[in-house]
């Protein structure tokens, strides 16, 4: 009879506990929603991510161990990049970023490892015949804006990643025209904007068939006293007068002095 | 007879004076468990991280100190909440201390929450403390790094001093901010979730082994179980299983992923005081449902 | 009259030993009272249920049937215990703090503050003769120590009823000397003692009442002069007799006319309490011996009904 009583205990203790759970449950889960769309908890993780990381790092990473298994990676992944292990460097960093999906940093570096640093190294690899060091290098690149893309899907409110993804555009796969896409993104969002605006300057001078609206936006930054007048854009705008054939009358004085770093340095490349 | 009732001093139902004695003799017990030792290992810890100096951004290195600080200071909180709480009670069963102190006038209900005060306070000194030496360390961080980053886009010459500024300000969002004060309070919060459940679970269970494990159990399944319920809703659909285990378990497990705004706080969102709030409210609704079971074991318990 | 200090009236304490249906009874049908000021010895051999008695009259268990009282409040009621000071058997306390801040511990949770505290601490350690150890940590006591703090411990808020389970178990016998005159002491202050003990020596001496229990039954309760007093005997305590004064004694009571009277012995008076315990144990015993034969005999009853069938 005593132990019918701790048994009737125990169960009327699981009745208060479930009845508990079941008034708060509203509340909590409106919470959890609140949250979430104030990117104050992680969204569910991406699917892939069981197949992607040991069993360990599954359960650390509930524990609320998020942070420092990102930490780890990442140190691990500097790792693989002294070593030039760049199939490692790639893999660490899908799972810092599945991890820490809105450590924007984290997106920024992995991807100038691919399409920089891992592009690189193919692209002068001496042990490969020139075509195929072409191919690999360009490979690594496309990776690295792949990359850049899913962090953008992630967060797209970031205007770093868009820059990011137009420097790549820009300087490895020459596509000024997509160059100028982002950059234009990165325009709308808090990225410094004179700086934004100047590259979608740079790189509109290069996409065929937008180059009057490039030369406008161009002169109006000459003509801003809070703008810099930088060598590129000096040199840009001498480039699209001619291509435009602007009367000489309307032409931007002689460069100089303005463009005396140019004559100090002849061979600076400058684009 | 009855007048001997009268002439016997009254000892009040509920006594926080009582309750904070013991507590704080909890406090001492568990300092005097050299505890704070850890907290060497944190500060080696926060010096390491903040002398990591690889390939990161200017903001990336604070970023990592916070990450690291808090990471671990998260840890400690909800590895302590467990531990300590699993060993308290059946530790004073076993040294016949619990006969003393029940067989002053000391309710059981205070006895509890004079045990579980004890745990907060020591998780809330530890953090608070902790708190302090990583704050030390990242405002340190954040002026040599913000100098050297200065000095380097000064140098380029490339950016107007306005444009420089608004560089400095986002790593500076990245630095010491009252904002993180809020981190800290979630960790707490969701450490005094954990001491309360396993308070409850240590009321009935037989060993300290066992009130450890199964906390800890409730605790991971506490991070996952939402996910994993609406891939077993979708599996099962509204089969007899998913009624009687899945439905219930949803419901009794805390949702512990709530309190994980630590991590987001400390990577610069910014959160408002109405959250904060709910998230309190939560927590300590928790804290007096645990607190209130437990009791309600414990209060006819035989030793 | 006054009220008793403790009431135990029928007291029965079962306790489940598995999830199969089996029961121990650790106390059966057990009544007792201290009266106020006086010192009551519960003694009895092990496992008979001294401690189980004691913790169902301090709250520490809930009787199963019958009721325990202190001083007139049930023993379930927290203002029963404002009044008991309780040493358990081998006490320990918290390691981690010395003699002094155990008693301060023990003191705040009876409500004492500041200097009435400090000054009742210091009078205990004075008392238990711990000031010297006062500033070390209990995990450095030896058992005689720690049985001394209990007892200060017991009596911080100078509570008018003191339970002690073995008080002397483990102590030496200079110890236990100590703990017998505290007891004295006690007495005298009018604070009433409840101990239990099986060291029959230490329980005559200090105590006024008596039970004696074995297997959960009070066997034999009353005074001590009471309970070893042989009815049909009488006996004479002579101090400086001559030997002609004894002579003629003994020839007045071979005079006595019809012879009935006759003389046993004469020496000094000795101990009988002991003789008693062990009777009654061994009564016990028996008596528990036949309980068990019958339940055998009842399972085999039961055993040989299906194959008889
Ligand atoms: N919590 C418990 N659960 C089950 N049985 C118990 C419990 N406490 C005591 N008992 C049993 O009850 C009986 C009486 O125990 P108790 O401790 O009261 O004896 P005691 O007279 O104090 O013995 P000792 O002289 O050895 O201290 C024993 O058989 C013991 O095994
Ligand atoms: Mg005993």
């Amino acid at each position: 009879m005593k132990l019918n009583r701790i048994v009737k205990k125990a169960l009327t203790a699981l009745a208060i506990l479930l009845l508990f759970g079941l008034a708060k449950s509203p509340f909590e889960n409106g919470l959890s929603r609140k949250l979430q769309e104030a990117k104050l908890i992680a969204p569910i993780p991406a699917g892939g991510l069981g197949g992607l990381i040991g069993q360990s790092t599954f359960l650390a990473v509930l524990g609320g161990l998020r942070p420092l298994v990102g930490i780890y990676t990442t140190l691990h992944a500097f790792d693989a990049w002294s070593f030039k292990e760049w199939d490692t460097v790639e893999r660490d960093y899908a799972i810092i970023t599945t991890l820490l999906p809105d450590d924007i940093d984290s997106w920024k570096t992995g991807a100038w490892h691919m399409a920089y640093n891992a592009a690189a190294s193919e692209l002068y690899d001496e042990s490969v015949p020139p075509t195929v060091r072409k191919r690999n290098g360009r490979a690594w690149i496309i990776k690295g804006v792949e990359y850049l893309k899913k962090g953008i899907e992630q967060n797209p409110r970031s205007a770093v990643l868009q820059h990011e993804l137009g420097d790549i555009y820009r300087q490895q796969l020459e596509e000024p025209c997509l160059a100028a896409k982002h950059y234009k993104l990165s325009m709308e969002g808090d990225y410094p904007k004179s700086f934004a605006q100047r590259f979608y300057a740079y790189s509109l001078a290069r996409c065929p068939g937008r180059e009057r609206e490039a030369y406008d936006l161009l002169m109006r930054i000459y003509h801003d006293p809070e703008e810099k007048r930088t060598p590129s854009v000096i040199k840009r705008i001498l480039e699209l007068e001619e291509k435009l054939n602007i009367p000489a009358a309307n032409r931007i004085p002689d460069p100089d002095p303005d463009l005396e770093i140019l004559r100090r340095y002849p061979n600076a490349k400058l684009d | 007879m009855s007048d001997s009732v009268e002439t016997l001093p009254r000892v009040p139902l509920f006594s926080p004076g009582r309750i904070w004695v013991l507590a704080s003799s909890t406090f001492t017990q568990l300092v005097r468990m050299r505890t704070f030792y850890f907290l060497i290992v944190f500060a080696i810890l926060v010096a390491a991280a903040s002398n990591l100096d690889l390939l990161y951004t200017p903001a990336q290195k604070l970023r990592i100190l916070k990450d690291a600080s808090f990471g671990a200071m998260s840890i400690f909180s909800w590895l302590f909440a467990i531990a300590a709480t699993a060993v308290l009670i059946p530790r004073d069963l076993e040294d016949r201390t619990l006969y003393t102190i029940l067989s002053k006038p000391v309710p059981r209900l205070e006895y509890l929450l004079g045990k579980l005060g004890g745990v907060m306070l020591t998780i809330g000194v530890a953090l608070v403390v902790m708190q302090v030496l990583f704050t030390g360390f990242l405002f340190f961080r954040e002026v040599t790094v913000l100098a050297s980053e200065r000095q380097y886009l000064e140098s380029q010459g490339e950016m107007s001093a306005a444009d420089i500024q608004v560089q400095l300000d986002l790593i500076r969002a990245q630095g010491v901010q009252w904002q993180l004060l809020y981190a800290l309070v979630a960790i707490f919060l969701k450490a005094s979730v954990v001491a309360a459940l396993t308070m409850l679970v240590s009321t009935f269970a037989s060993s300290t082994l066992f009130t450890m494990i199964v906390s800890s159990i409730v605790f991971m399944v506490g991070h996952f179980h939402k996910l994993a319920a609406g891939y077993w809703l979708e599996e099962f659909g509204d089969s007899l299983f998913t009624k009687l285990i899945i439905k219930p378990i949803v419901m009794i497990i805390p949702d512990f992923r709530v309190f994980n705004v630590a991590e987001n706080v400390v990577g610069g969102e910014p959160v408002s005081a109405a959250i904060m709030l709910s998230l309190t409210g939560l927590a300590a609704l928790y804290v007096a449902v645990y607190s209130a079971v437990a009791l309600y074991l414990f209060i006819d318990k035989e030793f | 009259m006054s009220v008793p200090a403790v009431e135990v009236r029928n007291l029965t304490k079962v306790f489940p030993l598995s999830l199969r249906k089996e029961y121990l009874v650790a106390v059966e049908d057990l009544s007792l009272t201290v009266n106020a000021g006086e010192v009551y010895g519960l003694i009895g051999p092990n496992g008979s249920g001294k401690s189980t008695t004691m913790k169902v009259v301090l709250g520490l268990m809930a009787p199963t049937t019958g009721s325990t009282k202190v001083f007139g409040i049930e023993s379930r009621d927290v203002r029963s215990r404002n009044q008991i000071g309780f040493l358990p058997e081998n006490p320990y306390f918290y390691k981690h703090l010395t003699a002094w801040e155990t008693l301060k511990f023990y003191g705040k949770l009876c409500g004492m503050r500041g200097k009435e505290l400090k000054d009742r601490a210091g009078e205990l350690l004075a008392l238990v003769d711990l000031e010297g150890a006062r500033d070390r940590r209990l995990s450095g006591y030896s058992k005689g120590m720690l049985q001394r703090i209990g007892l200060a411990q017991a009596l911080i808020q100078r509570p008018k009823l003191v339970v002690l389970d073995e008080p002397t178990a483990g102590v030496d016998p200079i110890g236990s000397r100590q703990i017998r005159d505290l007891i004295f002491k006690l007495k005298d202050d009018g604070i009433s003692v409840f101990l239990c003990s099986h060291l029959l020596e230490q329980v005559q001496e200090v105590c006024d009442q008596v039970g004696i229990i074995a297997n959960g039954r009070m066997w034999r309760e009353g005074s001590l002069h009471d309970l070893i007093a042989i009815e049909d005997q009488t006996e004479l305590v002579l101090r400086d007799a001559s030997p002609e004064l004894l002579d003629k004694i003994k020839a007045l009571i071979e005079s006595e006319a019809g012879g009935c009277a006759e003389l046993i012995r004469s020496g000094h008076p000795r101990t009988t309490l002991e003789t008693l315990f062990l009777d009654i144990v061994r009564e016990s015993r028996e008596a528990q011996d036949l309980k068990d034969r019958e339940k055998l005999a009842a399972k085999e009853a039961k055993k040989q009904k299906p194959s008889s069938k």
